[in-house]
């Protein structure tokens, strides 16, 4: 079933070996807030005054502006997708969704039938999905390509999700595992295979730090709880609601720490383990840089009132890009664009949007 | 004419060479540090340009393949497709980009202030309103498991009041089968109607009352809720405004994304004091029809809030029940579900020219 093992890089991907010392070549973000800024706010005043028909046009320019801002090696990324596929995928989006809302209005057993019988486009959605971001992404005028096919999506985006949830999320590492496999594993440059060579155990126990940090923040809240309860059915003072008060703030935090730890353990699980021909990637992410960044953001969009998002996505940007580098062995240059000159759809990405599908790349 | 440096790709592979970008009239080509002719000579119009954006650098692809990119010269201006030009010139001048803001800045107020309460308006009068009934069973059924009790009240006096609530409803609501639900809820005098045409009257909201007048007023109140389908309408703006903001702002994630809720939060409050106010209105009108003074509405709603702010921590201690009409004012008007209590009071006083 996998006819990619031929088309792997000639440039003798174990030949080089890992004998040969890496440089390492970090990403580098040379966007900035203000630049972005001007962009955006004309993307959103075009979108809001055509009705919404700017918006794959937006899409486009905000992802050429980021893709080419990123740079590796002394050479930017490119975004390619054209406007009027997105145009097309967007309006086959909405009349899906439309169908639906109206069947649904019409008898709710008819909407339920309709989902039912949308369940199985999903893998191909997904893989459809990924295959135009992967195809219109390029680097030195070579693009990504993605080989994942609709088994692969079914067993990693329904089936672990299944079996995730029936053994009430003990079997989720090895879900998130699969996924990463399948949508960054999957992915290629040029003719060059993309693996992703994570083992379980690092998932495993990343998954066991967010659950203590989980159970502990639930543990102090229960115990606060007791301990600060009047004794036998008196009156509840202030110093139960101030006790009660900090014991949701410690459970807060550490649902947010939690969260965080998990955004940040998830992308260096992603990102950290993937080899392209004999070069690796190297993923740093670090809790405190992502809670500072989350924060600023945060903050940033709360006191402008949403003004702040040019700035927010930016620096976002910078961060991804700060902590990527590529362990380079031997040089770049041997890369080999793929011949498959096919244009992918976009019905695939906007609907998987329209729907909330999330599969991130 | 050397109009830009920058590298060439041949198309095929990741090697590049460092190259320039040659316009010689129309034609144009690329050369290598030694002058020789990498691509081109070609037309403008055989050319695919990917023109930069925000300073992003330029890619153009001849035919054959042949791939040059180079950061943004002045010269490259000459490739720029016609509609490409259009976009950067806005982008490039800061009056244009304010005009932007300003544009944005007034279609979002305009759409928060008018554009969603109209939508849901207009979509809920062309919608069945038994549409949210299951969901209002369901949360009759929720709250008795949880938050309510069997009611002390006097049967006698139930079936009189539930009797005369539902000829009004019948005479000023039609369309809805109003239920009147009797439940004791510790020390709370609330009252709330439910899309499915329950209205629940309270314990303590009876019995601080005084007289059948102020009761009738408080369920005339609640009546105006559904008359106005308020909870459909309630629904159909929850999901515009987080359909909108999904759409402005889909890649927030985490932490931030839990935040996005908030201004959808204090918009939803700003609806949701302004149903209260038209469910005042709507129960002023009902009560002078029905030849009842409006002041017994004013009266009751003083009632209920000397009664939440008397007792603040009375059994179970919930000052401010979930979509009820009860609540002693805690919180800034702008956080409030409902407008503060003396305005409203002011307000339906002002209705009536007695």
């Amino acid at each position: 079933m996998d006819g990619m093992q031929d088309r792997t890089a000639p440039a003798g991907e174990r030949a080089v070996g890992e004998a040969v010392p890496a440089r390492v070549e970090p990403l580098g973000f040379h966007g900035d807030g203000w630049s972005y800024f001007r962009i955006w706010i004309v993307n959103v005043a075009l979108t809001i005054l055509t009705l919404g028909l700017w918006s794959p046009w937006a899409k486009v320019r905000t992802n050429r502006y980021f893709y080419g801002a990123t740079e590796l090696a002394g050479s930017r990324f490119a975004y390619l997708a054209d406007p009027w596929v997105i145009f097309r995928g967007r309006l086959v989006a909405l009349l899906v969704v439309l169908a639906w809302m109206a069947a649904n209005a019409a008898s709710p057993a008819l909407g339920l039938l309709l989902g039912l019988a949308f369940l199985p486009l999903v893998p191909w959605l997904i893989c459809r999905s990924l295959a135009f971001r992967a195809r219109n992404s390029a680097w030195r005028g070579v693009r990504f390509g993605f080989d994942g096919r609709y088994v692969e999506a079914l067993t990693a985006y329904l089936l672990w999700p299944f079996l995730a949830q029936v053994t009430l999320g003990l079997l989720g590492p090895v879900m998130l595992r699969e996924q990463d496999r399948f949508t960054v594993g999957r992915a290629r440059f040029g003719t060059t295979r993309i693996h992703h060579e994570a083992r379980l155990g690092p998932y495993w126990r990343l998954w066991l730090t967010a659950a203590a940090i989980g159970l502990a923040g639930l543990a102090a809240f229960v115990t606060l709880v007791l301990v600060a309860r009047p004794e036998g059915g008196a009156e509840p003072g202030a110093a139960f609601a101030a006790a009660g008060a900090l014991a949701m703030g410690l459970w807060l935090l550490a649902l947010v720490l939690a969260m965080a730890l998990v955004a940040v353990g998830r992308m260096n699980l992603r990102y950290g383990h993937l080899r392209i021909g004999p070069h690796r990637l190297r993923s740093r992410f670090r809790l405190g840089p992502f809670l500072r960044l989350q924060l600023g953001n945060t903050l940033g969009l709360i006191l402008t009132l949403g003004l702040f998002w040019p700035w927010a996505a930016v620096r976002t940007a910078r961060y991804l890009a700060d902590h990527l580098a590529l362990e380079v062995r031997g040089d770049l240059e041997g890369f080999v664009a793929a011949q498959d000159a096919g244009q992918v759809g976009a019905v695939g990405d906007e609907v998987g949007e329209a729907l909330g599908l999330e599969v991130g790349f | 004419m050397r109009v830009a440096d920058g590298r060439f790709l041949d198309g095929r592979g990741t090697r590049g060479l460092p190259a320039w970008l040659e316009r010689e009239a129309d034609r144009w080509s690329v050369r290598d540090g030694h002058g020789a002719l990498l691509a081109g000579p070609a037309a403008v119009d055989a050319l695919e340009v990917t023109p930069g954006v925000g300073g992003t650098p330029w890619l153009v692809r001849f035919p054959g393949g042949g791939l040059f990119e180079a950061p943004e010269t002045p010269g490259l201006a000459a490739l720029l497709p016609r509609r490409t030009a259009f976009v950067r010139r806005l982008e490039s001048r800061l009056p244009w980009a304010l005009a932007a803001l300003l544009v944005t800045a007034a279609a979002v107020y305009g759409a928060v202030r008018w554009g969603v309460p109209a939508v849901a308006r207009a979509a809920a009068e062309r919608l069945p309103p038994e549409l949210l009934a299951a969901s209002g069973r369901e949360a009759l059924r929720w709250m008795d498991g949880r938050l309510f009790a069997p009611s002390r009240l006097d049967p006698g006096r139930r079936a009189a009041l539930a009797a005369r609530i539902e000829a009004l409803a019948a005479r000023h609501a039609p369309g809805y089968t109003v239920r009147v639900r009797f439940r004791r809820m510790g020390g709370t005098a609330n009252a709330f109607a439910l899309p499915s045409g329950d209205i629940v009257l309270t314990d303590r909201l009876v019995e601080i009352l005084d007289g059948d007048g102020q009761v009738l007023a408080v369920a005339a109140h609640e009546l105006g809720h559904l008359a106005h389908r308020h909870a459909l309408r309630e629904t159909l703006q929850h999901g515009i405004l987080t359909t909108a903001v999904f759409m402005l702002a889909g890649d927030l994630s985490g932490v931030t994304g839990l935040l996005a809720s908030l201004p959808v939060m204090l918009v939803e409050l700003g609806y949701s004091r302004a149903m209260e106010r038209e469910a005042d209105a709507w129960a002023v009108r009902l009560l002078r029809a029905e030849g009842l003074e409006p002041a017994l509405l004013a009266s009751a709603l003083g009632r209920i809030e000397a009664n939440a702010c008397a007792a603040p921590a009375a059994e179970g201690g919930d000052r401010k029940a979930a979509g009820g009409d009860g609540g002693c004012p805690d919180l800034p008007g702008w956080l409030s579900t409902h407008p503060l209590t003396e305005d409203r009071i002011r307000a339906i006083l002002a209705h009536d020219p007695t």
